[in-house]
Order: C-alpha cells, then sequence, then structure tokens
C-alpha cells in the first residue's frame, strides 16, 4: 500500500552514487601511490649532516622516477648525525651498493625530496643497509657565507701591494 | 548585580545546560544504534528523505560552486602564470573545505529544517504522545532512523557534491578558459594525496552527525505549537551553520 | 470548596472490583497544584466519566493513569499495581494494555488509515501479513470505516479521524479504553456515532472505559458513574440522578451551564469603577 519500491530504488540509486563519487574521489584524482603497499618494499638508512627541510613522506626517487618515500627521521645520538630511514618499492631491488643520497629541493619554493644517483658496484642495496655516500641539504645561510668568505679571499688576493 | 549581567549570566547557564542535554540526547542516540540499524526499512526511508532528496540541490550548488571556483581560480593563477595548477587547487580547495562545509549547510537548509518540522509537528498534535500510550518509544521509531538517515547521507552527498564540483572546474577551466586538459588533472593527481580525501570525508562524517543531531533535538524538544515548531526549524539553521563552522576549524587544525 | 460525595462511589478497599484507582494523589506543576488529595475508582466494565471545568486537569489526570506523569503522593493504581513503582519494561507492558483516544485523533500522517490501525500490530506482534490485514479490517469494521481504509489522514473529516484513531486504540484488543475529549469540535450526528461506539465496545469487548469530556449532557446518557472535579479535587460522583440532585453549587453551575457561579464569569480584576474613572482624576 505504500509506495515503497519507488523509495528503495531511489535510495539505493542515491548511494550508489555517493559510493561512486568516493571511488571517483579516492581513484582518479590521488596519486597512485597509495599503492605503495608493503608487497616487497625494503628500507635503507643514510646518515646526514643536515636534512633542511626533509619531510616524512617525501618522494625518493632516481632520475625523476618515485620509488620510494622518506619513512622516518631521527638522529642518533652516537654518530651525532640525523638518521633518515627510507621505504623503497620492492620493484627496484638493484640499486647499487655505493649509490649516492642527495637532499634536493622541487623547484625553487617546492618540499625536500631525496635522490639517489646510481654508482657502479656489483653488490646492490637490501633491507637494513646503509647508503654511505650522502649529500646534505643546501642551507641557504651557509651558502651565504660562503660566498661572502669567498669574496673577503678574493678581494685579499688582488689587493695591490702596499705602497712605498 | 546589574541587570545585564544577570541576563548573560542566565544565558550561560542556558547554553551550559543545552549543550549538556544535547549531548545526553547524542548518547541516547548512540545507544540505541546498534538495535536501530536492524530496522533497516525506515532507515532506509529516511536516506531516502535526508539523502536522495537532496541530491538535486546538491549537485546543482556543486556545480556551480565548481564553476565559480575554475574562473576565480583562472584568474588568480594566471597573474603568476600558473594556471596549469588550477586543477590542483581547485581540488584541495573542494576537497578539504568547500565540499564538506557548503555540503553541511545546504543539507541543513534543506533536510535540516524538514527533519526538525516533522518531528516538531509530531509533537505538537500528539503523535509522538500516542506512540508513547502505544507502548512505542518515539526515539526508537521516529527520531533515530531520522538521525541515521541524515547521518549516512551528508558524507555521501558531500562525495557527489566535490565529484560534480570538479566536474564544474574542469568545464569552465579547460573548456571554456583553455587550460590543458593534461596539465589540468596530472598536476592534481601530483599534488592530491588519499589524505586530502579521507580528510574530506571524515570531516563530512562529522558534520553529518552534528547537522542531523542539532535537527532532530530542536524537532524533539519543539514547543507543541505552531510557532514553536517554526521557532524550531530556524534554530536548526542557525545552530547548524555555526556549529558546522566550529568543528571545521577544529578538524582543520587537528588534521593538517 | 466543599466536597460532596456520594456513597455509593467511595473507593472500596483491596480486592474490589475497580480496574484503575486514584487513592490521595497530590501533583503539581511549577509549584501550581493540579490535584490535592485526588480520590477516584474506575469500576471494572462501567464507563466512567471524569468531568469538570476547563482547567482543573483532566488530560493530567488521564497521564497519570498512562504513566506519562507520576503524582507528588499518594497512588495511582491500575491493575492492582502501582504505575510509580513501575520500571521501563513494566510500564510498557502495561501501556499495551490500554488504548487511548487522543483529542485530535493524533494519527500519524505519513501513514494511510489501514497502516495507522496496523501501527500497534505491527509494533508488538509478529503476526503474518495476512493475519494483521483481517485485524485491522475488522477493527474498521467496528468503527464503520472498513471503505475508508486507504485513505490518508489529512483526506478525513475530524469524525472519522477520530473512529479511526478509535479503530487502533482497539487493534491490541486492550482492557482499559481512555477516550480524552471525545466529543470536541464534532458534528451532531458525529457525536451520536461516537457515543454509541464508546458503550458498545465497551459491552462487546467487555473492557472499562474512562472518558474525560465536558459534554455533560452526551456523557450522561451512557456514563454508568461519574466524577465532576474542580480546584484538584472530586466535588461530586455517581450515577446521573445523584449528580442532578446535589446540593453542592459548582455542581449544579456545571450540570446547568451556569454563566456565572462557584466559577466566576469575570476573571480577577481590580475595581470597575476606580479603573475607569481613576485615571480621570489626578
Amino acid at each position: 500500500m505504500r509506495p515503497s519500491r519507488t523509495i528503495d530504488l531511489s535510495t539505493g540509486l542515491f548511494v550508489l552514487l555517493g559510493f561512486a563519487a568516493i571511488l571517483f574521489l579516492v581513484t582518479q584524482i590521488t596519486n597512485r601511490e597509495f599503492s605503495l603497499g608493503t608487497s616487497g618494499s625494503y628500507r635503507v638508512n643514510a646518515q646526514f649532516e643536515n636534512i633542511g627541510g626533509l619531510k616524512t613522506g617525501a618522494p625518493v626517487s632516481m632520475s625523476g622516477v618515485t620509488v620510494g618515500r622518506v619513512e622516518s627521521i631521527g638522529f642518533d645520538m652516537d654518530a651525532l648525525k640525523a638518521v633518515v630511514t627510507l621505504r623503497i618499492d620492492g620493484r627496484y631491488d638493484r640499486i647499487p651498493e655505493d649509490s649516492d643520497a642527495s637532499i634536493f629541493t622541487a623547484g625553487l619554493l617546492g618540499g625536500q625530496y631525496i635522490g639517489i644517483t646510481p654508482g657502479g658496484a656489483e653488490e646492490f642495496l637490501h633491507d637494513g643497509s646503509r647508503v654511505e655516500f650522502v649529500q646534505d641539504a643546501i642551507v641557504l645561510e651557509n651558502l651565504i657565507s660562503k660566498y661572502l668568505f669567498s669574496q673577503a679571499d678574493k678581494g685579499k688576493a688582488t689587493e695591490p701591494s702596499p705602497q712605498e | 548585580m546589574t541587570g545585564l549581567g544577570a541576563e548573560l549570566l542566565a544565558s550561560a547557564q542556558s547554553f551550559v545546560r543545552t549543550v549538556g542535554a544535547t549531548t545526553r540526547f547524542l548518547l541516547h542516540l548512540l545507544a540505541l544504534t546498534p538495535a536501530g540499524l536492524l530496522r533497516f526499512r525506515l532507515v532506509v526511508e529516511q536516506v531516502y528523505n535526508a539523502g536522495a532528496l537532496s541530491l538535486v540541490i546538491i549537485m546543482t550548488s556543486g556545480l556551480f560552486v565548481g564553476m565559480v571556483l575554475g574562473l576565480q581560480g583562472y584568474d588568480l593563477l594566471q597573474r603568476f602564470g600558473s594556471e596549469d595548477s588550477l586543477g590542483t587547487g581547485a581540488a584541495l580547495a573542494l576537497l578539504r573545505e568547500l565540499g564538506p562545509v557548503v555540503t553541511a549547510l545546504l543539507f541543513a537548509g534543506r533536510a535540516g529544517t524538514s527533519l526538525a518540522s516533522e518531528i516538531g509537528l509530531m509533537r505538537a498534535t500528539d503523535q509522538l504522545s500516542a506512540m508513547e500510550i502505544m507502548a512505542v518509544d518515539p526515539m526508537r521509531r521516529v527520531v533515530l532512523p531520522r538521525f541515521l538517515g541524515g547521518a549516512i547521507s551528508v558524507p555521501l552527498l558531500t562525495a557527489v557534491f566535490i565529484a560534480v564540483g570538479l566536474f564544474g572546474v574542469q568545464l569552465v577551466g579547460v573548456q571554456f578558459l583553455g587550460v590543458d586538459q593534461g596539465s589540468f588533472w596530472s598536476q592534481m593527481r601530483g599534488a592530491v594525496e588519499l589524505g586530502d580525501v579521507t580528510e574530506g570525508l571524515i570531516k563530512g562524517a562529522v558534520f553529518g552527525v552534528a547537522c542531523s543531531l542539532v535537527a532532530v533535538y530542536e524537532g524533539y524538544n519543539a514547543e507543541p505549537t505552531a510557532e514553536g515548531v517554526g521557532r524550531a526549524t530556524t534554530r536548526t539553521v542557525v545552530i547548524s551553520a555555526v556549529l558546522t563552522l566550529i568543528l571545521d576549524y577544529i578538524l582543520t587544525a587537528i588534521m593538517l | 470548596m466543599s466536597a460532596t460525595h456520594s456513597a455509593a462511589a467511595e473507593p472500596s478497599g483491596a480486592g474490589d472490583d475497580s480496574v484503575a484507582r486514584l487513592v490521595d494523589v497530590h501533583y503539581a506543576v511549577d509549584g501550581k497544584p493540579i490535584f490535592r488529595g485526588l480520590d477516584i475508582a474506575i469500576r471494572r466494565g462501567e464507563v466512567t466519566a471524569i468531568m469538570g471545568p476547563s482547567g482543573t486537569g483532566k488530560t493530567t489526570l488521564l497521564r497519570l493513569v498512562t504513566g506519562q506523569v507520576f503524582a507528588d503522593a499518594g497512588q495511582v493504581i491500575v491493575d492492582g499495581r502501582d504505575v510509580g513503582s513501575l520500571d521501563r519494561r513494566a510500564l510498557y507492558a502495561l501501556r499495551r494494555r490500554m488504548g487511548m483516544l487522543f483529542q485530535n485523533g493524533a494519527l500519524l500522517t505519513d501513514l494511510d488509515v489501514f497502516e495507522n490501525v496496523a501501527f500497534p500490530l505491527r509494533e508488538h506482534t509478529r503476526l503474518p501479513e495476512h493475519l494483521i490485514r483481517n485485524v485491522v479490517l475488522m477493527k474498521l469494521h467496528a468503527v464503520g470505516l472498513r471503505g475508508a481504509a486507504e485513505l490518508y489522514p489529512q483526506q478525513l473529516s475530524g469524525g472519522m479521524g477520530r473512529r479511526v484513531a478509535l479503530a487502533r486504540a482497539i487493534a491490541m484488543d486492550p482492557d482499559i479504553l481512555i477516550y480524552d475529549e471525545p466529543f470536541a469540535g464534532l458534528d451532531p450526528i458525529s457525536m451520536g456515532v461516537v457515543l454509541r461506539l464508546i458503550r458498545q465496545l465497551n459491552d462487546a469487548l467487555s473492557i472499562s472505559s474512562i472518558v474525560v469530556t465536558h459534554d455533560v449532557r452526551e456523557i450522561s446518557q451512557i456514563a454508568d458513574t461519574s466524577y465532576i472535579l474542580s480546584d484538584g479535587q472530586v466535588v461530586a460522583s455517581g450515577k446521573r440522578k445523584e449528580l442532578e440532585s446535589s446540593s453542592s453549587e459548582i455542581v449544579r453551575q456545571f450540570i446547568g451551564g451556569h454563566a456565572d457561579g462557584p466559577v466566576p464569569f469575570h476573571y480577577p480584576a481590580p475595581d470597575y469603577h476606580e479603573q475607569l474613572l481613576g485615571g480621570a482624576v489626578s
């Protein structure tokens, strides 16, 4: 006696539409890397003097391709250096042991990320490896003071010898 | 104590009491929820009333909000030569703020008032009393399904709003203003993370609970007269709106 | 206020034939006393009328019986149990055995007539659909509205709506039927219909009925026992003849419908002369 069939139909359509929208949002507009699950991914770590503005979750890339993420950042009281743990996707399991990890900045004002430049060793990084060759983040203050000192040195070198 | 001071104190007291009463109401509803979900039929009807019937207004508003966002965003970004980031900016704005907040406000206006006046009218015409006499708990039979219907509908409506909104942005940006389609979507994909989507949906869920709670509470406690129901309806919209905005700030602060 | 009790309607002791009793009930709202020592006995199988001027709390009395409000002092005993002492579950169990007809019907507006009458059956029983259908049709037939099963409450006239509400009230075959102002706003024909139904249902279903009203002429045609309330107490009770021969002034004013008497015509106001002319004298 009640038009319940239309109500059921309409409600069902509404709910399906809602879920479709959610699905759309989740898959179509996010970067698909949420699929970087734990399927075979492994951890390596690297020690830096200065990590600058590097944050957890920042990408780890080789040749511009994201191969992993920064999982955690800590500090080693013995070595007195920052320790960054990287989680590398299992597909990239042949990164030479002597590769180089540097902290770069994306764009002029972008976030910082870790770029790995491959070395030539025949041994590869595996779970728990330490990346030996690192390059710290570029800190603006250091740059400026370096520049100033280098200018000061230049000035001394070109200073005319004291007059008689 | 001066007249004004005494009045303020009384207002403050009544405010605190209302907060307390509303919280108890919410807890009561939450306690009844597991059993309430079993009365599937009633909940479905209310999801229809609160959700399906709000679809038209949500989709229309979503479309236009998206289109305006496209226009404004393009104009703004164009000054820095970053029109290609239109997709990113719009998506983030919609996902994190505009989607949940505007949906909640529209919901309060369309469905919240309907819920409040329905329940208020039942109170005014003794229908709730009649149910009590027939040994049927009106909280379970009338209030709870409506509360659940609203709480379930709002996150879904939010998702629809955002999706349609993005379509609107795309419509204006890509089709009308010439932003490159490829960059539009790829920049967006590059910058939007799953966390942003969940942030929007969580907000939607919280706002849904809040607005539905206010609506059913006001309706249930309305004075049993015509003016009483009218007042309850007005209060629903006002309180829902303010509460949504306050919760928005709190949630944003927590989630960032 | 003098209270005249007729001996025949004095509440009897324990083990009596009353299905509901109010014993020395006191009840106040916001400090204003509504009942001050109320004693009423509803006899089993009878139609009992509760009457009195507006504002004497007749509806409140019904809410005491159904347990929607609780007395400040005294006892409200229904079916041998004190309503005030019942827990929620027992109270709901008790209510399932009562049926109530509200002043404006109070039908659920989002359901049609059939579903309204079926409502208590669907909520409290697990009867299969065809049985529910039969019960609903029988109840509607008893009130003469079987043909209106598919209409919605908004489409019914006042009298019809009330009859549907009555069908709903008897859907679960209650022991007690309570009517709150059943004749208010009805035309003479509808009134006659409702009167007839109250009496017939009471006898046919072997139940007890409580009717709150102030339509003295109507109710006295069918009531077995009547109570007249005033100022929070019973001022007269008994059968029709006893009430008519009562010597209490308030009872005579009520039954005779006199405009002025113990219930005054004028709402309390300052002296007329002074208020009119007092302002002119400066």
